[in-house]
């Protein structure tokens, strides 16, 4: 598996517009599932009246989720090109599991995004864009899904490319150098191999894009930052928690802190996708286990690092956000809920210090009483709870975060400085 | 009993903030409570024997000031009749500083009846009486819940308070090697089963330990399927069981999902003080933002709408403490108005 680059893989979009049958599909193209399980699937998906969820099957494991339809939680699992291994995961679309979609684009190095070409861009197609931008998701690929229900006709593809064009323009994706694939996840149209019901689409089928992503630098020099995505309490082996490596190298035997809780202990071992390593680098999504780590000492959102310049933990810190929307105006006191790498806080707006131009970052109005859409800012903010963060300048993958509120995302940031928790 | 406005309720509270600040060089000042039904010649009776009774108090000053202070409340009680809610009185010799004392008299009509007569005598007024009726009692439940978390809170008037914070220890979809699928499920299905129960006791517990006359209810949230599950499973307590109000959508299930949840259940709950207040600052920040020019903030913008009358809806804040300060010279035309922010308790707050 170590000849192969390794990839993270995030499959986004709206609630039922097919993220989860594109995976299973995908995972059934490229080996990585027997076709005797979605046989098996087919047969225990049509005795619940849900047939065509048999794909879906293969990622959402969760009875309540077979018995719905609707992916909850997230899951990882391999699948392999032949010239990556991927690590994918499968995030939800409906709006109450956001934050669950959250961490799992926190952890990816790419993302496909999935749109229904019947419905074409909805409120979460455009939630989880904003968001994987704002988590720091470079590479996109489009996948305009269920033009099998669309009579495959081009009009319709090219309608909906323009559209979720439009929003990826937004947000600062160059549209142009995005690859939009019309795809059907239930027929398996171009996936593999371009198919005979779009002799329209002259592009690469999926398989091909997904070779043609790059692999992300791997900032290895840098401190090393491991966000807890889980933890788990395994009998014989204990507490291992699970995660992505964002930055620096972990090895065996290495002595590791975990903040806020600043609990030591000596690395045990490290495991990926069932095998163990000695070490383990940016983009390995990894479990690990480490000794004298207690149940109460880890869990999501925490981030491990090494013991002798451990994790930030922010008292207060200073950023820089852009309101992409909100339907009255942002004061001093406001406490929505930040998502930064797989923590989740309530923080407070303690300072609105200074007004910015959105476009040329020149300072507008110092000390604004408010701001609104539109308004990006320079913010003072105290965490509700202990929360770690860092500074974008020393390490950027743990220093932008987004922020929540009545059930949407309403700004991004980037930390600017942190005001150490004694 | 009328309701009381919002503007009372802030006169009464700065009010009792003022009554609160005063104190008395010994145990010389006096609250007195009459409830509507007492008749005032039993007071004035009781009051005398008080007097008498004051004179057996040592120092001459206390001595004087609690007798000063029994008179002048008994020469006010001859004109006066008992109010719907009775009547309560604050007399006594106030200290001033610079070594002097003020005879001070403050009568208070309070918003709800007073129940029991008090005469009190101490170095301070007594209040908690009054502050009693300021508590909003109305107590809603607040549950939030999906698979991994749940907190319990309360919200009480304008108050949302978290109490208790669960997490479980249901597997998510990672599953260990070697278990089968359909051992895992089944393992599963007990932890959250055992979750739910433990939900079930500590956020009955806590609904229980509110006094159920002022408990007006649960309200529920979380994800689908997570709260549905809950709530027809029987996992309250009976009393509680019968006080669920709804199940709303909520995607935090921490102690940010309990506001979200008191949002979500906006409906239900719009006669809440909370929420005519939250609506009223919405309402204030959309015509903010909107350039509507409909909505101004900071004194002198206030101040000039009010003087040409444009003033529909104010809003004041109830942590705002000033006092409006004249200059004027004696000999010129000279005059300047200026507001200064204080802290109550300070050496330069205004007393009286
Ligand atoms: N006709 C058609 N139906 C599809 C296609 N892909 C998915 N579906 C159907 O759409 C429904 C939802 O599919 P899912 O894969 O569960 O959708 P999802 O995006 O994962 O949904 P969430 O995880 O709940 O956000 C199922 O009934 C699928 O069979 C497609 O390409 N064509
Ligand atoms: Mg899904």
């Amino acid at each position: 598996m170590a000849d192969k680059p390794h990839m993270n893989l995030a499959v986004i979009g709206h609630v039922d517009h097919g993220k989860s049958t594109f995976v299973g599909r995908l995972m059934f193209e490229t080996g990585a599932v027997p076709a005797h399980l979605i046989e098996k699937y087919k047969a225990e998906a049509k005795e619940k009246g849900k047939e065509s969820f048999a794909f879906a099957w293969v990622m959402d494991t969760l009875k309540e989720e077979r018995e719905r339809g609707v992916t909850i939680d997230i899951s990882h699992k391999r699948f392999d090109t032949d010239k990556y291994y991927f690590t994918v995961v499968d995030c939800p679309g409906h709006r109450d599991f956001v934050k669950n979609m959250i961490t799992g684009a926190s952890q990816a190095d790419a993302a496909v995004l999935v749109v229904a070409a019947p419905d074409g861009v909805m409120a979460q197609t455009k939630e989880h864009v904003f968001l994987s931008r704002t988590l720091g998701i470079n590479q996109l690929i489009v996948a305009v899904n269920k033009m099998d229900a669309a009579d495959y006709s081009e009009d319709r593809y090219n309608e909906v490319k323009k559209e979720v064009s439009q929003l990826l323009g937004m947000v600062g994706f160059k549209a142009e150098d995005v690859p939009f694939i019309p795809t059907s996840a239930f027929e398996g149209d171009n996936i593999t191999k371009s198919s005979a019901n779009t002799p329209w689409y002259t592009g690469p089928a999926l398989l091909e894009c997904l070779n043609n992503l790059t692999v992300p630098s791997k900032p290895d020099t840098l401190p090393l930052r491991i966000p807890v995505q889980d933890a788990y309490t395994i009998s014989g082996i204990g507490t291992v928690p699970v995660g992505r490596v964002e930055t620096g190298i972990m090895k065996k035997g290495q002595k590791v802190t975990f903040m806020p809780s600043g609990a030591t202990g000596e690395v045990k071992s490290i495991e990926m996708h069932h095998e163990e390593w000695d070490q383990a680098v940016p983009g390995d999504n990894i479990g690990w286990n480490v000794r004298g780590i207690g149940k109460n000492d880890v869990r999501r959102g925490d981030v491990c690092g090494p013991a002798e310049k451990p994790p930030s933990v922010a008292e207060e810190f200073t950023g820089q956000i852009v309101v992409l929307q909100h339907p009255s105006a942002i004061t001093v006191g406001y406490t929505p809920v930040f998502h930064c790498h797989t923590a989740q806080t309530a923080c407070t707006l303690m300072a609105i210090n200074k007004k910015l131009d959105p476009k040329s970052g020149q300072v507008k109005e110092e000390n604004p009483t408010y701001i609104k859409a539109g308004d990006a800012a320079i913010v003072t903010i105290k965490p509700t709870r202990p929360m770690c963060i860092e500074p974008v300048s020393e390490i950027p993958q743990l220093g932008r975060f987004a922020i929540r509120d009545m059930g949407m995302t309403i700004a991004a940031g980037m930390c600017m400085s942190v005001t150490q928790k004694k | 009993m009328a309701e009381q406005s919002s503007h009372q309720k802030y006169e009464f509270k700065k009010k009792l903030e003022s009554l609160r600040g005063k104190k008395g060089r010994g145990t010389e000042l006096i609250s007195l409570y009459i409830p509507p039904d007492k008749q005032i010649s039993d007071v004035v009776s009781q009051l005398r024997n008080e007097h008498s009774q004051a004179s057996n108090i040592k120092s001459k000053l206390t001595k004087t000031n609690v007798q000063g202070a029994i008179d002048s409340i008994m020469s006010r009680l001859r004109y006066g009749t008992v109010p719907e809610n009775g009547i309560v009185y604050f007399t006594g010799a106030v200290d001033v500083g610079a070594n002097k004392t003020n005879m001070e008299t403050t009568i208070v009509e309070p918003p709800q009846p007073i129940i029991t007569y008090r005469y009190h005598c101490d170095s301070s007024f007594f209040l908690s009486p009054l502050e009693d009726m300021l508590k909003e009692a109305k107590t809603y439940g607040l549950l939030v819940l999906d698979r991994r978390e749940a907190t319990v809170g309360l919200l009480t008037g304008k108050q949302i308070e978290a109490f208790r914070k669960l997490t479980s220890t249901v597997p998510g979809k990672q599953r260990k090697g070697g278990q089968s699928a359909h051992r895992f499920q089944q393992l599963r299905l007990i932890a959250i089963h055992d979750f739910y129960k433990r939900i079930g006791d500590a956020a009955s517990e806590v609904f229980l330990s509110v006094d159920q006359k002022d408990f007006e209810g649960v309200l529920i949230g979380g994800p689908s399927p997570t709260k549905e599950e809950f709530e027809s499973g029987n996992f309250f307590h009976h009393e509680i069981e019968k006080k669920v109000l709804g199940l709303f959508d909520v995607a935090y299930t921490d102690e940010s999902g309990l506001p979200e949840l008191v949002n979500a259940a906006g409906e239900r709950l719009e006669d809440l003080d909370l929420m005519v207040e939250k609506k009223l600052m919405q309402q204030f920040f959309r015509e903010l933002v909107s350039d509507s020019g409909k909505a101004t903030y900071g004194e002198d913008n206030v101040r000039e709408n009010l003087i040409i009358g444009a003033v529909d809806i104010l809003l004041i804040s109830e942590d705002l403490r000033a006092v409006r300060e004249t200059v004027k010279c004696t000999s010129c035309d000279y005059e300047r108005k200026t507001s200064r922010e204080f802290k109550p308790g300070d050496s330069s707050s205004p007393t009286g």
